[in-house]
């Protein structure tokens, strides 16, 4: 049949060999640039012989595809003769020296879980190629031969393989010595190929025969279209009883969805089905193949790499012969599809069959796309809603659950096991492009999706197996033995003061040290080293998430040398240094920038910052609208006290019990004038005491959990913006802690609270229990805050009776604050060259974020960015030192990740921007002048 | 006899064009209520997006995304030129009176749903652009828009040319 020969096609090499070439070669180009530092001489020859012949084969096999397509000659067998011995060859020593290339040594986390697939997966095709190439050539055009004889070389070859198993096995006979070895995998290869080239060869002959339709064809086409393709999805998904061991965790990955077998089912109908029929019914035949034919391309991608262990397989377990089935399918849905345009063209032109076609494919794929990126929208609502709220709008957008529940089980069935794609709770190609379409190849922690699933009230969250991370390296009597301190002043009167630790581990086997120190308030954190061996490694400033993420590979699976500092709430500061081997002595240390010299404490050691003896007075700095005032200054400002509003945090999560904590709260009410109730359930709704908020609150639909973050927010929020000179006095009335959630870094809006960062609970008898913001989740039992009158002193407050521009807590220390929420600031300067001063701005920055956490995604890059300029610490960011040069490419390459992940899931913009379109005439004319011209020139 | 009518395309293609000046005179008045363009644009989005949104500021406003679909891209812009195309197509298709009249009719009906997809498809493209490479100046994102709507132009005409060809006489 002519249009077999379409395998011939020079075009056919650009799609097998050239593009999954370059693609083999990009991907192993990428994972060499991380791990380079780390290979030894003789590898990075290996690499360099490996790429370079790899590289020959990709460019000899194109140029000779561009000569046989510009001279119109199809591709010659010497071609498939020469690529197939030479792809046996490489992958064959691709794999004999794999560990040469990719020594067991190497972190796991750096290479990639499947970089050792990646030959296999994309060298396969044009392997497939080659042997597709010789069956079509070794059958004269217009032949017609029987298949027979092929299918009985293809069913001995495997009969014999057995039967020689069962021979020699009992004998004991094991090839002896390297050549032996060698030999037999050749003869192996070569056995396996024959195979695959008579049977290939059977099913070309088979598929030549124009009695597409008959009886006769149907004892074929049925097994191979239905019949094996939903045994083996039976198989795989564990459904077959007497397999069920094999299957468990379902070996080619999750395919128990059950349009897996409804799109298998009807796609072998559709294949079955007779050609004999009408044009219009051929052309929608057509259409229907088209469709599944992405379906049958799934699975031929799929097993293709599979191809050559097939007779394996087979000779080892019965049902083996099952791999072949996706190869035999697409073979043969193929040919009916080229059939069905040979015969369509009659009656359509081709180019229009060829556009059918492509929709036609694209249905499935489209499908699938559609829904994913409804689940990206509805996660990114759910995200935004409680990370990146309007606090300043009471009606909040709501989310759909019921879409959220079904997307948090997907995400959460994703994560289960995301380092091996084919692990039983991963569909094959699917779950990568789902993980990159709906969460831009980052991953949601399962904190995050609990918390999702008790804000919303969805799933089981209760019922959950709590996985709570990695397991962490262990922290045994690791002890602060020394510190020293040195400063300098510089010309704008910055103090610059390199704190070193001297750490001793004296517990058994590999510890890591953690502690956690406050400085007082204008420290900043600038820079930061570790001692690795007699080196002193300099600290890289890096995006905190992608920081957290390398130093917690590195200290559970490489156990090496890297220390990290990042900042934990206003003011506080976490080390972490590791390993230390038992009984040894560590250093490391840190820079921190002030403008006043003073004191602080770390594991109970007192360090000197600045030099006491310094008699320069300190003044007051302004930058952006952020604001620091030394000691002295402060003590001189106005003392007040401001009035008590109470906000009582009503949980409106469930109606039981909702009587009862009303008349708590009533009870409570001190001056109905300063008092808010917040109904509280996925969303707060503020209602004044002033109004009947007992009969709002009674009649109110309970949507979702408790989420008490939210109203906490916005009353911190309304109080920073509005100037009421209003304390705010925030009491939750839910008794049950457990059904309560907050959002973690809660703590950061410390400073909305100069009074003293404390929430109240109140219980079932109506007392209260003091928390601090912190961990409001914990009431204190012992907590001896109370609700009383704390003077503050008053910043800004031009004439009596007037509202003043902060509050500042009354204590001995100096104070930062900001004097407007607005965001974003408005800049003096970008940088400054004090760089005390670009720390002051960011830390104002990061306030007024805590406020605006609409801004978004921007603004969080802008902040790692402005910090990454100063080269100052923020929340946002984390000092790391590591210890060679792959850990800090793995590093820039995730925090390249991070930084440019998809807005979506945790983006909002400022403004509402409209989509306009464009003018009428810049689309008239265009158009007008194309059609007019098009058929002017036609 | 009139070589207007009723051998050729032309009389349905003025017909057409007509239809098209009138939708221009109604559309383009400020006072015109464009929401029968604007809503299923908005719920279309809603469904892609996953947001919730409400009327705000004479548009339907996407609060989560940032955005508010008004009259300013409600896409009555290339309903007008989707309907002047189709009036030129049909003036200078070879069509004969009763087949230029059926194509007439058919663009006529196609236009509204298809504007409707079409806008839709911009302004998602436009928001996944700027997802990619952040936000837009507005110059930009209409010189985007005008790539993208120029290229759904072109293959509607191309399609339309196609389809609006005479049968070919296979009786030899």
């Amino acid at each position: 049949m002519k249009h077999m020969r379409a395998l011939l096609n020079p075009v056919g090499i650009l799609l097998a060999n050239t593009l999954p070439g370059i693609l083999l070669m990009v991907l192993f180009g990428s994972t060499l640039s991380v791990i380079h530092p780390l290979l030894d001489a003789e590898t990075i020859t290996a690499w360099w012989w490996a790429g370079g012949t790899l590289a020959a084969m990709v460019l000899a096999s194109t140029a000779y595809a561009v000569a046989c397509w510009r001279m119109h000659r199809p591709v010659g067998s010497g071609y498939a003769i020469v690529l197939f011995l030479f792809l046996a060859t490489l992958l064959y020593l691709t794999y004999e020296h794999l560990d040469v290339l990719l020594p067991m040594s190497l972190p796991r986390w750096m290479v990639g879980d499947d970089a050792r697939l990646w030959p296999m997966r994309l060298l396969t095709p044009a392997l497939a190629h080659a042997i597709m190439i010789m069956v079509v050539l070794s059958r004269k055009e217009g032949e017609h031969r029987k298949p027979w004889l092929d299918v009985l070389w293809a069913v001995l070859i495997p009969l014999a393989c057995w039967a020689a198993v069962q021979i020699l096995e009992p004998m004991r006979i094991q090839p002896r010595g390297d050549a032996a070895r060698h030999a037999l995998i050749a003869f192996m290869i070569v056995l396996v190929c024959t195979f695959l080239f008579f049977l290939l060869r059977a099913i070309y002959t088979m598929l030549l025969h124009r009695s597409s339709g008959s009886i006769w064809a149907l004892l074929w086409k049925v097994p191979v279209a239905m019949l094996l393709p939903v045994i083996g999805l039976l198989l795989n998904n564990g459904e077959l009883p007497w397999v069920k061991d094999f299957s468990r965790n379902g070996p080619f990955g999750d395919l128990g969805h059950p349009m897996f077998y409804v799109v298998a089912l009807l796609n072998g109908i559709v294949v079955c089905l007779s050609d004999d029929v009408p044009p219009k019914a051929r052309l929608l035949l057509f259409l229907l193949r088209g469709i599944g034919y992405s379906y049958v391309l799934y699975f031929f991608i799929l097993f293709l790499p599979l191809l050559p262990f097939s007779l394996a397989a087979i000779i080892g377990f019965g049902l083996g012969f099952l791999l072949l089935a996706p190869i035999m399918l697409f073979a043969l849905q193929t040919t009916q599809l080229v059939r069905d345009v040979k015969f369509l063209s009659a009656h359509h032109a081709r180019g229009k069959l060829f556009a059918l076609f492509i929709a036609a494919v694209l249905v499935i794929p489209f499908c699938i796309t559609v829904n994913y990126i409804a689940q990206r929208g509805t996660l990114k609502s759910a995200l935004d809603h409680v990370y990146r709220a309007d606090l300043s709008l009471d009606a909040e957008a709501q989310v759909d659950t019921a879409a959220l529940a079904r997307v948090l089980e997907q995400v959460d069935q994703n994560r289960s096991n995301r380092r091996d794609p084919f692990s039983g709770t991963n569909t094959p190609f699917i779950t990568p492009y789902y993980n990159w379409l709906v969460l831009d190849n980052l991953t949601l922690s399962l904190n995050k999706v609990e918390r999702l699933q008790r804000i919303f009230n969805v799933g089981d969250h209760n019922e959950r197996d709590r996985r709570r991370g990695r397991r962490s390296p262990q922290r045994g009597d690791v002890r602060l033995e020394r510190a020293t301190a040195k400063a300098t002043k510089d010309g704008h009167g910055t103090w610059s003061t390199w704190v070193e630790l001297e750490m001793k581990n004296h517990d058994a086997g590999q510890q890591e040290y953690a502690t956690a120190f406050s400085l007082p308030p204008g420290c900043f954190i600038g820079g930061h080293y570790l001692w690795i061996d007699d080196r002193k490694e300099p600290g890289i400033l890096a995006e905190r998430k992608a920081a957290e993420w390398i130093y917690q590979q590195i200290t559970t699976i490489e156990r090496r040398d890297p220390s990290l500092l990042r900042h934990l709430g206003t003011d506080r500061y976490e080390l972490l240094v590791f390993p230390f081997e038992a009984g040894q002595t560590r250093r490391m240390g840190f820079e921190v920038l002030s403008k006043e010299a003073g004191m602080f404490s770390i594991d109970s050691l007192l360090v000197q910052l600045g030099e006491p003896l310094d008699n320069a007075p300190t003044t007051i700095q302004r930058a952006d609208g952020a604001v620091f005032v030394p000691a002295h200054e402060k003590l001189k400002l106005p003392l007040v006290v401001r009035p008590s509003h109470q906000h009582f945090i009503l949980d409106m999560s469930a109606t039981s019990g909702l009587d009862e904590r009303i008349e708590h709260i009533a009870q409570a009410i001190s001056d109905p004038a300063r008092a808010t109730i917040w109904l509280t359930d996925a969303y707060a709704r503020a209602v004044p005491a002033t109004e009947d908020w007992r009969s709002i609150a009674r009649k109110h639909v309970p949507n979702g959990g408790c989420f008490a973050g939210r109203a906490v927010q916005r009353i911190l929020y309304e109080h920073m913006t509005q100037r009421t000179g209003e304390r705010p006095v925030i009491i939750l009335c839910a008794f049950d802690p457990e059904r309560v959630e907050f959002v973690d870094d809660i703590t950061h809006l410390d400073f909305a609270m100069p009074e003293g960062p404390v929430l109240y609970w109140q219980n079932t008898d109506g007392s209260l229990h003091a928390a601090r913001l912190a961990t409001p989740d914990e009431p204190d039992a012992d907590a001896t805050f109370v609700i009383g009158e704390a003077p503050l002193r008053a910043w800004g407050r031009h004439g009596v009776g007037a509202m003043p521009e902060a509050y500042l807590p009354n204590d001995s220390d100096a104070a930062l604050f900001i004097t407007n929420a607005q965001y974003p600031p408005s800049r003096d300067a970008d940088i400054d060259e004090d760089r005390w001063l670009n720390a002051q701005r960011l830390a104002g920055d990061w306030m007024r974020l805590q406020l605006h956490p609409e801004a978004g995604d921007a603004a969080w890059r802008d902040l790692v960015r402005a910090s990454f300029r100063a080269q100052v610490l923020t929340p946002a960011t984390a000092f790391i030192a590591v210890e060679n040069e792959a850990q800090k490419n793995a590093l820039l390459k995730k925090q390249d990740e991070v930084l440019n992940a998809d807005a979506a899931l945790d983006a909002g913009e400022e403004e509402l921007q409209s989509m306009s379109e464009p003018g009428l005439l810049v689309l008239l004319v265009p158009i007008v002048l194309l059609v007019v011209l098009r058929r002017r020139s036609g | 006899m009139n070589i207007w009518f009723p051998t050729g395309p032309k009389l349905p293609a003025l017909v057409l064009a007509a239809a098209a000046a009138a939708v221009a005179f109604v559309l383009r008045q400020p006072a015109s209520d464009l929401t029968f363009l604007i809503a299923p644009v908005a719920n279309v989005l809603g469904w892609f997006l996953g947001e919730g949104y409400g009327y705000e500021g004479g548009g339907m406003a996407f609060p989560g995304m940032g955005i508010v679909i008004d009259r300013s891209c409600s896409g009555a812009t290339f309903l007008i030129v989707l309907l002047t195309v189709s009036a030129l197509l049909v003036w200078r298709s070879r069509a004969n009176a009763h087949r230029a009249y059926v194509w007439a009719a058919a663009l006529l009906l196609l236009a509204y749903p298809v504007t409707l997809v079409v806008n839709s498809a911009r302004i998602l493209g436009i928001l996944h652009v700027q997802r990619m490479l952040g936000p837009l100046s507005s110059a930009s994102h209409e010189a985007l828009g005008a790539f993208l709507l120029l290229g759904f132009l072109l293959i509607f005409s191309l399609l339309a040319t196609h389809f609006m060809r005479p049968a070919r006489d296979t009786s030899g």
